[in-house]
């Protein structure tokens, strides 16, 4: 059972990496997402 | 005097015969080209209650660039719109005729209003939710009236107190991370579809407030859950590859499936038909979870990174290449989406796909856990008890009795 705990703690581990790791390497959704100027002629 | 007056009449009537004639000048001929052009049925608060109705929606897209051309001057009396009034821009923008320049933020927001966006937001409150919750729902019913009819499945000889190994520590390492993302996934997933109308329901006692307060509760609660699904998907993708590696050598099916299937795999009825490693029915838990996980992680990647992994028009024109739509009676696939399509049509193939792996998986759990005596271990601890892998591994128990005579270590107590 000792496995299946460390895999879930592994899960968490890799979350947080990957958050971090995109975020800093410029794939933040939220910064990509962010409103454009539209201009209807 | 008589003709004194007479010749002001004549000058005054000149005058305004003449910028009359000047005025004409200046304007297009209008009656000549309305009768000229096609007509637009225009919209009646008819139309509009049986759009709301979603009956039908009577209007067909415009041609844009047709009426801008036909429209007054900017300058005239008519204003900056020329001859096209708000209703006929709402329209070129909803049926995506208007031309819209922006500065930032590629072709996707060039789309002001998107018409399909409704069919989406129908389909997946719909359809997309109440087949897939009663899919789920109705796997669960069958898995408890399966329990309730055949019981537990035991070990037919017993515990023999034998233990053998049957998966090493990075085999379950790599399952329990695939399996563990999965259920955060699934239940994220689920939430994000059913959470703000179950919340809604739950705090139906029809005041207001608490309503608010619960709608409140949604908003934080979908926001953590949205960070759980975007950023555990990784541990899943990971834990998909390396489940793959491990694992496929062992998965290629062969004849020895086919018997299985034919003995109901040993489920229904007492007879424990011959397998390996894995069994034909753990063969097709496998390719489930290795082609409908493969699938549900690029749809999800097409999401995690809007607009940048557009998958379904290029599927679309391959499908229809092959003629795949005319198989089933079709039309052709649409291989001409809009940004946003493309996302919408992700979004519901991510899904839909999604409900079916999680039905299989809830299957599979239960045949893991409370469905099989002595099967939980073969993931628990790594090593099963002789008596069970012999019944329902038998070739694969004189595998490993062949490579290594030693492998059998004894136990003091039963598992369980």
């Amino acid at each position: 059972m000792r496995v299946m705990f460390l895999a879930f703690l592994a899960i968490f581990a890799i979350a947080f990496l990957a958050n971090f790791g995109l975020d800093h390497a410029g794939f933040s959704s939220e910064q990509r997402q962010s409103s454009a100027n539209v201009r209807i002629n | 005097m008589t003709l004194l007056r007479r010749a002001v009449l004549l000058l005054v009537l000149a005058i305004c015969a003449g910028s009359v004639a000047a005025q004409d000048a200046d304007l297009p001929p209008l009656s000549h080209d309305t009768e000229q052009a096609p007509v637009h049925p225009r919209q009646t608060l008819d139309d509009i209650l049986k759009r709301q109705d979603g009956i039908a929606d009577p209007r067909q897209p415009r041609d844009f660039t047709t009426e801008a051309e036909r429209a007054l001057p900017a300058h005239t009396q008519l204003g900056t719109l020329g001859g096209v009034s708000d209703a006929e821009v709402w329209d070129a923008l909803r049926f995506g005729t208007a031309e819209v320049k922006v500065s930032a933020g590629g072709p996707q927001a060039r789309v002001v209003i998107q018409n399909g966006g409704m069919d989406w937001l129908k389909l997946r409150r719909g359809p997309l939710a109440t087949y897939g919750g009663w899919l789920l729902l109705g796997t669960i019913a069958v898995l408890a009236l399966f329990f309730l009819v055949r019981g537990r499945i035991r070990i037919s000889h017993g515990w023999s107190g034998i233990r053998i190994l049957r998966f090493t520590a990075v085999e379950r390492f790599f399952h329990w991370l695939t399996a563990g993302s999965f259920v955060l996934l699934a239940l994220t997933g689920l939430f994000t579809l059913f959470g703000r109308k179950t919340i809604g329901l739950l705090s139906g006692t029809g005041d207001p407030q608490t309503y608010d307060s619960a709608r409140a509760a949604y908003a934080a609660m979908a926001h953590y859950s949205k960070w759980i699904h975007n950023n555990v998907s990784w541990a899943f993708m990971l834990g998909l590859v390396f489940v793959f590696i491990l694992w496929v050598a062992h998965n290629i099916p062969n004849r020895l499936d086919l018997v299985w299937f034919a003995k109901g795999g040993g489920i229904i009825g007492n007879g424990h038909p011959p397998a390996r490693k894995f069994n034909a029915g753990q063969k097709i838990v496998f390719w489930s979870v290795i082609l409908l996980g493969a699938s549900i992680s690029v749809s999800g990647l097409s999401l995690l990174f809007p607009f940048e992994m557009p998958l379904f028009a290029a599927t679309f024109a391959k499908l229809n290449a092959l003629g795949v739509p005319g198989w089933f009676g079709l039309a052709p696939f649409p291989d001409q989406l809009a940004a946003q399509e493309e996302m919408q049509y992700a979004q519901l193939w991510h899904a839909i796909v999604a409900f079916v792996l999680m039905a299989i998986i809830l299957a599979h759990i239960y045949i893991g856990s409370i469905g099989m005596e002595g099967a939980f271990d073969a993931m628990g601890d790594g090593e099963v008890d002789l008596n069970w892998a012999r019944e329902h591994h038998s070739l694969w128990v004189e595998e490993v009795e062949m490579e290594d005579p030693g492998f059998r270590r004894a136990r003091a107590s039963p598992a369980e």
